[in-house]
């Protein structure tokens, strides 16, 4: 029989004991709720970029009216 | 693990179960707060879930990859600032089971005075019985420097045993 207090049945006890640890009752649920959460917030991003396309396409757009409306109105200048 | 690994939230669900109590079993030796804990396990699953499809049952078991990812978050969590800090004078794991004594109360403040390499080799190798190459993998150090570190706390938690051992006057 070993003399190493380690191997001792009350230390043998202590360590069984200390295997586990207790979890709160809900947490597995909160786990997967937490999952469930930062799945559905995930495609932000992805609308983000979306909006920034419409914005850019937006002032493209705003742009070649300007640039239009200025040749436009040296023409008009021009011909008087 | 298929069923979870192709995303069954029931199937993860039920792998949290069976490794909760080992995952707070660990986290109860490591970080003083219970919030702390209860957030550091939640990451530590999450992120366990995301890379679930990176995980090859091949190269070892799901608990030591599990493991390793609760190390990770633990040793972040002490890292940082006005958190709690891992180590003190009073015990900050759950109370010792009822009826387990002077011994167990001896054994877990030894450990808890341990510094958390220590602590953790020390857990991992004789509180979850884990082998050698498995506590270095979760380590993520070489398998030597889990033997020294394991024979120093053994030496320490048998000195804290030492008293409780020789005759009362």
């Amino acid at each position: 029989m070993s003399d190493d207090p380690l191997d001792s049945p009350a230390a043998r006890a202590w360590r069984l004991a200390r295997q586990e640890g207790i979890a709160p009752g809900d947490f597995a649920a909160r786990v997967l709720a937490a999952r469930a959460r930062s799945s559905t917030s995930a495609p932000l991003p992805r609308r983000r970029a979306r909006l920034r396309w419409l914005e850019v396409a937006a002032l493209t757009a705003g742009g070649a009216w300007f640039v239009a409306r200025v040749a436009g109105l040296f023409l008009v200048f021009s011909a008087s | 693990m298929r069923r979870a690994q192709t995303g069954a939230s029931e199937a993860f669900g039920g792998l949290i179960a069976r490794h909760q109590g080992r995952v707070f079993g660990l986290l109860g030796f490591l970080l003083r707060d219970a919030a702390e804990r209860e957030d550091v396990a939640q990451e530590a699953f999450l992120a366990a879930w995301r890379g679930l499809g990176s995980f090859d049952p091949a190269r070892g078991a799901f608990s030591t990859w599990l493991l390793a990812i609760v190390r990770h978050r633990a040793y972040n969590a002490l890292r940082r600032p006005h958190r709690s800090s891992s180590a003190g004078p009073e015990p900050f794991a759950d109370a010792p089971p009822a009826g387990a004594g002077e011994i167990a109360r001896r054994l877990d403040a030894a450990l808890l005075g341990l510094p958390v390499e220590q602590r953790l080799a020390f857990l991992l190798a004789e509180i979850h019985g884990l082998p050698l190459a498995a506590v270095a993998e979760i380590e993520d150090v070489p398998e030597g420097t889990v033997k020294s570190r394991l024979a120093r706390a053994r030496d320490h938690l048998r000195a804290a045993l030492r008293p409780s051992l020789e005759p009362r006057p």
